[in-house]
Formats: structure tokens, sequence, C-alpha cells
């Protein structure tokens, strides 16, 4: 079941930032760090990536891979996939409805 | 491994501890870092229930074990919150003796700590209790270690009656020390553990014999170096509870486990 991201309190923005960095493959956590700051120009920090991966690990929407020296890569989900379409969906529908609406009082 | 890690709980460090260290050894934390680090320390201890349960077993070093013996080992925690309890009560009790009225005789002064006596033998009677656990937690194959625990939980609440009966402190101590040292020689006790206790045990005793020569006769005087072995003593509360609280997984039916004593795969 799709329970979405709400449920991870102050971890829903980190959890929604690491779905999106795994959606084109498996990552370590310093590429997963690396690439968030690249996308959102925030720094993600250790304790904020490491809760996040806790909690989507926890709740099946990522997978720890095998581990190559001390670098772990981890891996998206079906259910992982699934939840980030649906928050993206979410998140694109309230951007066109933010937008129109934004649009209609600006003409 | 960074000194902000070891604020992760034992068990998330077993699961992740490698993977952050890796992390942060390739990207120093700065200020922010460190203080998001730290923050992360706090969430993990108040969400433990998210590490996998298979890796908190690995981290304490126990395999799966029955459902009866699980059981037995959760009644062993409980008696640790005893233990815990201990600690408060075992300085609580030499506070109030210390401040005790000043009582004049013929060899002087002394403080009539008579208050405190009774926060002092029920701290050691509940450091027996949390002993106690340990006897049910630790194998029967650790035969030294159950010696020497129940020689301090003889002794340990009886020198509570008389705390001027020095043998009887000594052989409380000697009980413990040896408990704590055959529990880590015998895999049950990590060497921190039972260096928490036997360090801070030998310190403690070498205050009260130096304090005693160095203040032969002067009753007053010598609390205050007797009171700084009474703090050293502490941890043996503390660490024994604490050893207490991790409990294996439960054994799944078919898994080989036997409810034996021996949980423990790894020191």
């Amino acid at each position: 079941m799709n329970r979405g991201l709400t449920e991870f309190g102050r971890f829903a923005e980190p959890t929604l930032y690491i779905l999106v960095s795994l959606s084109d493959g498996p990552k370590h956590g310093y590429a997963m760090m690396t690439d968030v700051e690249a996308v959102t120009g925030e720094p993600l920090g250790p304790g904020t990536l490491y809760g996040a991966l806790a909690r989507l690990e926890r709740r099946g929407m990522i997978e720890a891979l095998e581990p190559e020296n001390r670098r772990r890569p981890y891996k998206l989900t079906a259910l992982g996939a699934t939840t980030l379409r649906t928050q993206l969906e979410g998140l694109a529908g309230f951007t066109r409805l933010g937008l129109a609406r934004l649009g209609g009082s600006a003409g | 491994m960074s000194g902000l890690l070891r604020l992760y709980p034992r068990a998330w460090r077993a699961r992740y501890g490698a993977e952050l260290d890796e992390l942060v050894a390739h990207r120093p934390l700065g200020i922010s870092g460190s203080i998001d680090l730290f923050r992360g320390a706090l969430d993990a201890h108040r969400h433990p229930e998210l590490v996998d349960p298979a890796a908190v077993d690995r981290a304490a070093g126990l395999a799966a074990v029955s459902p009866e013996r699980y059981e037995d080992l959760r009644v062993a925690r409980r008696l640790g919150l005893a233990s815990w309890l201990g600690a408060v009560l075992w300085i609580a009790g030499w506070v109030i003796a210390a401040n005790g009225p000043i009582v004049i005789d013929g060899d002087g002064g002394y403080r009539d700590g008579g208050a405190g006596l009774p926060f002092v033998l029920l701290a050691m009677a509940l450091l027996a209790v949390g002993l106690i656990g340990q006897m049910i937690r630790i194998p029967n194959r650790a035969r030294v270690a159950r010696v020497g625990a129940l020689v301090a939980i003889v002794a340990g609440p009886v020198w509570g009656l008389g705390p001027w009966v020095l043998p009887l402190g000594i052989a409380a101590l000697a009980g413990i020390v040896v408990f704590a040292l055959s529990a880590w020689r015998a895999g049950q006790w990590g060497v921190g553990a039972a260096l928490a206790i036997v360090g801070p045990t030998l310190g403690g005793a070498a205050i009260i014999g130096w304090a005693l020569t160095a203040y032969d006769g002067d009753r007053l005087s010598v609390l205050n170096p007797m009171l700084l072995a009474v703090v050293a003593f502490t941890p043996i509360w503390l660490v024994v509870g604490a050893t207490l609280q991790s409990l294996p997984a439960l054994a799944e039916p078919g898994d080989g486990a036997d409810g034996m004593v021996g949980e423990v795969v790894s020191a």
C-alpha cells in the first residue's frame, strides 16, 4: 500500500530527493549526497541522509545491495518507484494548479 | 570512526556505521554537517525500530533464541532497570550520609550518616538484583563469572548493612571485578563494558585505601576522598544494567534454536 512520504515527518523531503536520486539507478550514500546537492542546490547532511535511508529501507521503498568496499549501494524497489511516481504526479498536479491560478490572476 | 558516529546506537553503527564513516571520510563535516550528524544520532536513539532487527542481533553478538529463553532475557532486562535505579540510590545515599549532622565524641568529630544508610542498602540490593539478571543471562559454562556474581550478590547487600565493615565491601567489589573480567573472557561482555567496571572499581578502591592511610583518624576530612570513590563505583550499577538491555531475535520455528544460554556468537 502506498502511504506516501508524509509519514516521514521532517524526513519527507530528503526521502523524496533520495528516491529521485535512485530513480536512474543504484547509488551509494556519497553519490546520493552529491546528486541531491547538484539537483537541489542544498547540501544533504549525513545524519539526515542516513535517517532518511533507514526509513526508506524499513518501509521497503529502497533495497540495500552488496557493499562495494565500505560503500553500500541502494536501489529503488517497485514500491519505492510507485511511491515516487505518485508523489511526483501529485506535485505536478499541484504545480499545474498553482501556475494556472497564477496565470489567471496575472492576466 | 568519527567521534560523532559513536553517539549513534550500537545497532545503528553495526548497520550503517561503515557507510557513514566512509561518507564522512570523503566529505569533511564542517559545523552544519556535525550538527546534522548529532541530530541524526538523537533521531536514531528515538527510533531504534528503524534498524533491521537482524542487524541489532549482530551488533549485540546474539543469535536467535527460543521463546522460553527470550522470556528469560526479558526478565533479565527488567532486572537491569533495577540496577540503574540502584545507581541513583547509591549516589543519593552517600550524599545524604555526607551531609549528616556532625557528632563530637571522645575521638573527635564525625558525620552521622545514618540517614543515608537505607539508600545505600537498597542500592546494594538493587545491584544484586541486576547481578541476578546477569546470572540469568550468562551461560552456565561461564562458571568463574557466575561465582564472582554470586559473591557480589551475597556480600554486597550485607555490606550495605554496615558500609564501615571494609572486608565485606572488598569481597563485593572483588566479586564484581571477577565477574566483569570473566564475562568478557567468556565472550559475554565486550572489553569496553568489562573495563568500564574494572577501571573505576580499582580506582575507587585505591582512593579509599589511600584516604584511610592519609587521613588516619580524621573522620571528617576523609569524607571527601570517600565521596570521590563512591562516584567512581557508580558505573558498576550502570554497566550491569546496560549489558542486560539488548535482546536477541526470537527464533522462528524450525531454525534450530534450542534455548541454550549460548546466544553470544561474537564478543
